[in-house]
């Protein structure tokens, strides 16, 4: 649930970009989303539309990206995506879970913070933890509009 | 454009003191000193929050005997827990164990993400427990609170950590942080009827800010943070805490 908190992030950084630009029309308001947060995009999408109400986004269309997560070991080389690390992540958050007071579920901490997938994972070829998640982390959002 | 930005300055907007308790160098005892201002301002019954923002190696959890817990969250966010009347968030909580090896953006990430997915609620402190040093912690906070957040600095009197003060003070002045004062922390030790300076007397004078208090060396510190945080125990420690917390209070409006 707490996909309402991100979304109200996103439309308040979106309104800061319509400002900056001084648009007068936004078109549509592009959402890149990390996938190691595991947001349900279902969720972003209806509590946008909440938080949009009665501002100039109102009309504009929202477009989510989800970004595939990518890691690179900077010891040994070796790259992989997120599948090939779950049961690690699994393992290693096992004891780390967030109870979803709302849902009544538990959610693992990348949920919530998604860097912390560095304290939670490893390189699934040697073992390391010096590595680097070269995509697949946070949200960004871009505004299109004149 | 990161949204948390934005969610960390509305979190944020709800508390009505941000107190940002930093030093240059490790090991001067800012944690301890970040926690006992936290349970001071509790005890004058003023709502506290404590934010453990050190990423590498979070002691607030210790400080306050939290070995295991059950975090929770919601739409807002993740609620931080309670303990002696103070909202403790700390990645500590989340992994009491593991190593956090971040680096360079993640832990600008991970900061916002402290700062923004903490759902504190009103609060009329938030105590932030800033890492040593200068690096990316202090500077992405310092840019998440503007000119709404001030400053404690938390030094030993020794001269090795009065140079690393020195460029934490000319960041502050650079970010228009404003600094309340200078607490420095294993001052003396009392020894019989003797007192003992092992780094000599006070250098606030020499670092243009106000002493707001001199922290003794106990010894028994250890054994209260073991049976609980009991750091009120600490008599003269404790003593010279309320004094710097009243006086942040006097000098927070001027």
């Amino acid at each position: 649930m707490h996909e309402w908190s991100v979304s109200d992030g996103i439309v308040k950084a979106a309104l800061a970009a319509v400002a900056k630009n001084s648009l007068k029309k936004v078109e549509e308001v592009v959402v890149y989303v990390g996938e190691l947060a595991q947001l349900d995009i279902s969720i972003l999408e209806e509590a946008v539309k909440v938080f949009s109400e009665n501002t100039v986004l109102e009309r504009a269309r929202f477009r989510f990206e989800v970004v595939k997560a990518e890691f690179e070991c900077k010891k040994c080389g070796a790259t992989w995506t997120l599948k090939d690390v779950v049961k690690i992540i699994e393992e290693e958050t096992k004891t780390s879970k967030i109870l979803d007071e709302e849902g009544g579920e538990y959610d693992i901490p990348l949920h919530y913070m998604p860097e912390i997938v560095y304290a939670f994972s490893r390189c699934p070829k040697c073992g390391s933890r010096d590595f680097e998640v070269k995509s697949g982390l946070g949200v960004k959002v871009e505004v299109r509009g004149e | 454009m990161d949204p948390r930005y934005y969610l960390a300055k509305q979190k944020l907007a709800k508390i009505k003191r941000k107190l940002l308790v930093c030093s240059g160098k490790g090991g001067v005892g800012k944690s301890i000193v970040a926690a006992s201002l936290a349970l001071a301002y509790a005890d004058m019954g003023k709502k506290v929050g404590l934010l453990d923002l050190d990423l590498h190696g979070p002691s607030i959890p210790r400080i306050f005997s939290v070995k295991k817990t059950e975090l929770k969250g919601g739409r807002a966010g993740m609620y931080p827990i309670e303990r002696k009347g103070v909202k403790i968030a700390s990645l500590g909580l989340i992994t009491p164990d593991k190593p956090i090896p971040v680096k360079g953006r993640v832990k600008e990430g991970l900061v916002l993400d402290l700062l923004g997915e903490i759902e504190w609620g009103e609060l009329d402190y938030l105590i932030i427990d800033a890492p040593p040093g200068t690096g990316d912690e202090l500077t992405v906070t310092l840019r998440v609170l503007g000119t709404e957040g001030k400053a404690v600095i938390v030094t030993t009197p020794s001269i090795l950590s009065l140079d690393v003060v020195k460029r934490l003070i000319a960041l502050l002045k650079d970010e228009k942080v404003p600094i309340i004062g200078v607490i420095e922390n294993l001052a003396y030790i009392v020894c019989g009827k003797m007192l003992i300076e092992p780094f000599g007397s006070s250098k606030a004078s020499q670092l243009g800010v106000k002493l707001l208090a001199r922290l003794p060396i106990d010894p028994n510190l250890e054994q209260y943070i073991v049976e609980g945080g009991e750091l009120k125990k600490a008599a003269a420690f404790w003593g010279g805490i309320l004094r710097a917390a009243k006086a942040v209070e006097e000098l927070w409006g001027k």
